[in-house]
């Protein structure tokens, strides 16, 4: 089982910027060369690798190197425990917004009843 | 009403609408008697809370949960009823560094009876993680805690 003890903050801003989710789409389809990783982008190499290192930093990919030629691929658990502490974070605030509702509905004032505040 | 989820570089912000004005929706979030009644999670049987309404002032929202008491605590740093609220919120987990957060909620009415609240909580952090799954917060806990804890 691979480990991480990536700080989730370095996640999610490697994953707020639309160029490295584009990356991250295209690695999910597979291994890539550097060169053809960036080709598609309007953008430098040094500005397309400048991206590549920020997901490397948040786990996000790997790099393999092969005499010349850098090999980048997604890490597999990389999103994982993003993914799962979202789920986690976003239901348990949605159970207390879910109670928010039913505290304001039971606490709406009523016209018929002087509300004594 | 389900609530949207948007992950940026500052953290993560939750929007949500209520049917009820800002007003409301702000007290319910400053008083104490009110945030009891809400705050917590599935595990939580009882909140106690205080709280020193003032910028500079503290709170604390003493959680009864299904594995023990759990502390959620910081200071004030906006106050601006109704129309925004942010706190710091201390997390400690045992045995590690206390980790800070900061929540800042913006409350925009809609009308006479209806309030979009947009929560934005930043400086989440694995040690944040790691502090929520040592109390339990949620399902699927283990497997969460296996890949995260070091």
């Amino acid at each position: 089982m691979v480990k991480h003890h990536v700080s989730i903050d370095l996640v999610f801003s490697a994953l707020a910027d639309p160029t490295r989710r584009q990356l991250m789409e295209r690695l999910s389809r597979g291994t890539s060369r550097v060169t053809d990783l960036a080709e598609p982008f309007d953008m430098s190499l040094a500005a397309v690798s400048k991206h590549l290192r920020v997901l490397e930093r948040a786990g996000l990919i790997r790099r393999t190197r092969e005499g010349r030629v850098h090999h980048i691929e997604a890490e597999p658990e990389g999103l994982e425990s993003a993914r799962d502490w979202m789920r986690i974070y976003v239901e348990s605030w949605e159970r207390s917004f879910d109670a928010l509702d039913r505290l304001l509905a039971d606490t709406a004032p009523d016209e018929e009843k002087e509300s004594g505040r | 009403m389900s609530t949207k989820v948007e992950i940026g570089e500052n953290g993560v912000t939750l929007t949500r609408e209520f049917a009820a004005s800002r007003e409301r929706v702000f007290e319910a979030w400053t008083k104490p008697e009110l945030i009891q009644r809400w705050w917590g999670c599935a595990e939580t049987s009882k909140v106690v809370s205080t709280v020193d309404l003032r910028v500079g002032g503290a709170y604390n929202h003493l959680m009864t949960m299904s594995h023990g008491e759990y502390q959620a605590e910081g200071t004030i740093t906006e106050l601006d009823p109704p129309a925004k609220l942010a706190f710091s919120q201390i997390m400690a987990p045992p045995g590690a560094e206390p980790v800070t957060t900061t929540v800042t909620a913006v409350f925009e009415a809609l009308g006479e009876d209806r309030c979009r609240l947009t929560m934005t909580h930043e400086g989440i952090s694995d040690g944040f993680i790691c502090d929520q799954v040592s109390k339990g917060w949620g399902a699927g806990m283990d497997k969460l805690g296996a890949v995260v804890e070091g």
